[in-house]
């Protein structure tokens, strides 16, 4: 009862601004008696009544469902802060700020089942307080490849679990879980059920790049591969447009055309651009940037050129990201 | 009802690819031939035991309608297109555009807000003129129910309009300025935001808002998009930061965060775009986009964020 009294009460908060009575919005729908009783959570709502509600509201379904999730996350905002802190390896100010908090309450978010643990369990390691092999012991609990693998759907939780679980896991399950998330990139079999699926999808190619491009065995991603994923991701970032994420792309670009002498003064000048572009301490904190005279160098010829700087810059390393 | 068998549909592919088997999704909520019933007719099922279903299969409500809205349904056209409109990108729109054309609107206040951005992405890309534009907006205002009061649909369609009118402002405005300024946001995230920039862009330089309901905008805006990582909206932010350090003399912040909206724009923009943001900073700040730039990065070459190896 607790979930249809949540929905009818986000229901009648938009009524109330919309400043309708509850004859109008109930009129050809429902009597005026059920509409309080589903307001009790006397009796449940189904899927029919509440769109005809949310139709006398104005609202569409998908919006409404929006409107609640945006609820639940701000219900929920320590949660979601902590995970931003560990994703950004801010370990010890998530340590000194939520997690004597998080570690007892029960937790709420979408992120509840594997994600804050395993926050919780590789922030203890990085931070000196946990053993490496006994935070991988928890983890394995937590996050169980096998298992996960086994349906071709993967939701907010369990791609944010993975993002964080590379940072620990041995090169095995590196390999698992970049095999799977290239069925999920080039497979029309495989989907991301999201909330934030635009963000989902940013991590996926995160994680699959950060392992194909870091592997110790370079035969095992054939260039083409790595050069297709590339593409396909600066395809994608381009529309997306998230911020910090697109130095954590950049990065992984910029170590492998130094790390295999390619020169693309493009990468160098982005890389650079979109460090410049961020003032979120709690991405930079701590962070420092390696780059050369060279580099600086570059960043400032193309900044005054008047035709790089009219041109679309994504548009111009797509397809010659790991051109010379 | 469709609504109801689609949704079904879409909950049953993915109890298939779960692999979880009708017996086992069911135990305890429904039973399995209410499953099949409700799979196969239009019968109602309660939101709650709905609910219970998808929570079996670790699906929040949320991921289940971004799966059927946005992934099932590959064509997601109404959310594509308007973002492409907000952010004024038109590279991939024109497929999403035709395709909105051919869907039959429902009697929904939300379909007037399409059918808005719709004529807005006609005007900017010269489909329309400018006075086919604003009539196009009248007459959706026209369609706005007479009386009703205000929310964030009716807000944005008011806002579109006012915005066409050049060195003066609609009656209302106040009124939709004090009602936005109010509203839980949470409903219509992205028309909030959009109102509250498009208000912002036309009023900020003008003497046609008092100063004190600038601020308000100014900060609104701040605080909305705390929460969000989109760099063409950050980039914004950045802008109406750096202004209100720009009124509060404090010139270190103040070439900080201008420095941040420059970069972003030139890398996100390009074209008339680009040009526009440029001559917003001449505009507002009096300076030179370009020389300024090149002088800010210089300084921060020289902080702690860089570690420089000859």
């Amino acid at each position: 009862m607790e979930f249809d009294y949540e929905v009818m009460n986000c229901v009648e908060q938009l009524r109330l601004e919309r400043k309708m009575t509850i004859l109008e919005i109930t009129e050809g729908v429902i009597s005026r008696r059920n509409y309080s009783r589903y307001l009790s959570g006397e009796i449940p709502i189904t899927l029919e009544v509440l769109t005809k509600l949310l139709t006398k509201l104005g609202v569409p379904l998908h919006e409404f469902v929006i409107y609640m999730t945006n609820k639940n996350i701000f219900n929920n905002l320590d949660e979601a802060y902590y995970l931003d802190l560990i994703r950004n390896e801010q370990y010890e100010e998530a340590y000194n700020r939520y997690y004597h908090s998080i570690k007892d309450k029960k937790l709420n978010s979408i992120y509840a089942s594997r994600t804050i643990p395993i926050c919780n369990n590789l922030m203890l390691y990085k931070l000196g307080r946990l053993f490496k092999e006994e935070a991988k012991k928890n983890l394995s609990r937590i996050i169980d490849l096998k298992e996960m693998f086994r349906k071709k759907h993967l939701n907010d939780d369990e791609i944010e679990s993975l993002y964080l679980y590379i940072r620990i896991c041995d090169d095995e399950d590196k390999e698992r879980i970049a095999d799977y998330l290239l069925n999920m990139l080039f497979s029309r079999e495989y989907k991301l059920t999201a909330i934030h699926y635009e963000f989902c999808l940013t991590l996926t190619y995160l994680i699959v790049l950060t392992i194909i491009t870091e592997h110790h065995n370079k035969e095992k991603y054939k260039r083409n591969i790595i050069k297709q994923v590339i593409n396909e991701a600066l395809d994608f970032f381009r529309r997306a447009k998230f911020n910090n994420n697109d130095i954590l792309l950049f990065d992984i670009l910029y170590k492998y055309i130094k790390k295999n002498n390619i020169h693309n003064n493009d990468i160098i000048f982005y890389y650079i651009s979109s460090i410049l572009s961020t003032n979120d301490t709690e991405f930079l904190n701590g962070r420092k940037f390696a780059i050369t005279r060279e580099d600086i160098h570059i960043y400032f010829t193309l900044l005054k050129d008047e035709e790089f700087i009219n041109s679309n810059l994504y548009e111009r390393i797509m397809n010659n990201a790991l051109e010379s | 009802m469709r609504l109801n068998h689609e949704y079904f549909q879409a909950l049953d592919e993915l109890r298939e690819s779960f692999n979880v088997s009708v017996s086992a999704l069911c135990e305890g909520i429904i039973s399995e031939r209410s499953y099949f019933r409700y799979l196969k007719s239009d019968d109602n099922i309660s939101f709650s035991e709905f609910n219970k279903l998808l929570e079996r299969l670790n699906v929040t409500l949320g991921q289940f309608i971004n799966y059927t809205v946005l992934v099932r349904n590959t064509d997601n056209v109404v959310n594509k297109l308007i973002s492409r409109v907000v952010f004024e990108t038109f590279t991939d729109i024109e497929p999403y555009y035709q395709k909105i054309l051919t869907l039959e609107p429902e009697d929904l206040l939300f379909d007037l807000v399409v059918k808005a951005y719709i004529k807005r992405y006609e005007y900017l890309s010269g489909k329309i003129n400018k006075q086919e534009y604003f009539h196009e907006l009248e007459g959706i205002r026209t369609s706005l129910l007479a009386n009703s009061p205000l929310n964030i649909y009716s807000i944005i369609i008011n806002v579109l309009y006012d915005e066409l009118f050049e060195n003066t402002a609609i009656e209302s405005l106040q009124q939709i300025i004090n009602t936005l300024l109010s509203l839980d946001f949470s409903l219509g995230a992205f028309y909030y935001i959009h109102a509250l920039d498009i208000i912002l862009d036309k009023y900020l330089l003008t003497n046609l808002i008092s100063e004190e309901t600038k601020l308000k905008l100014v900060n609104r805006f701040i605080q909305v998009l705390n929460h969000t990582p989109i760099k063409p909206l950050l980039m914004k932010k950045y802008f109406y930061q750096s202004y209100l350090s720009y009124i509060n003399n404090n010139q270190v912040e103040f070439e900080e965060l201008l420095l941040l909206y420059s970069i972003n724009l030139i890398t996100i923009y390009n074209g008339k775009q680009l040009q526009k943001g440029k001559e917003k900073v001449q505009k507002a700040f009096d300076y030179d986009f370009d020389e300024f730039l090149i002088n800010a990065s210089k300084k921060v070459f020289t902080s702690s964020l860089f570690e420089i190896k000859e």
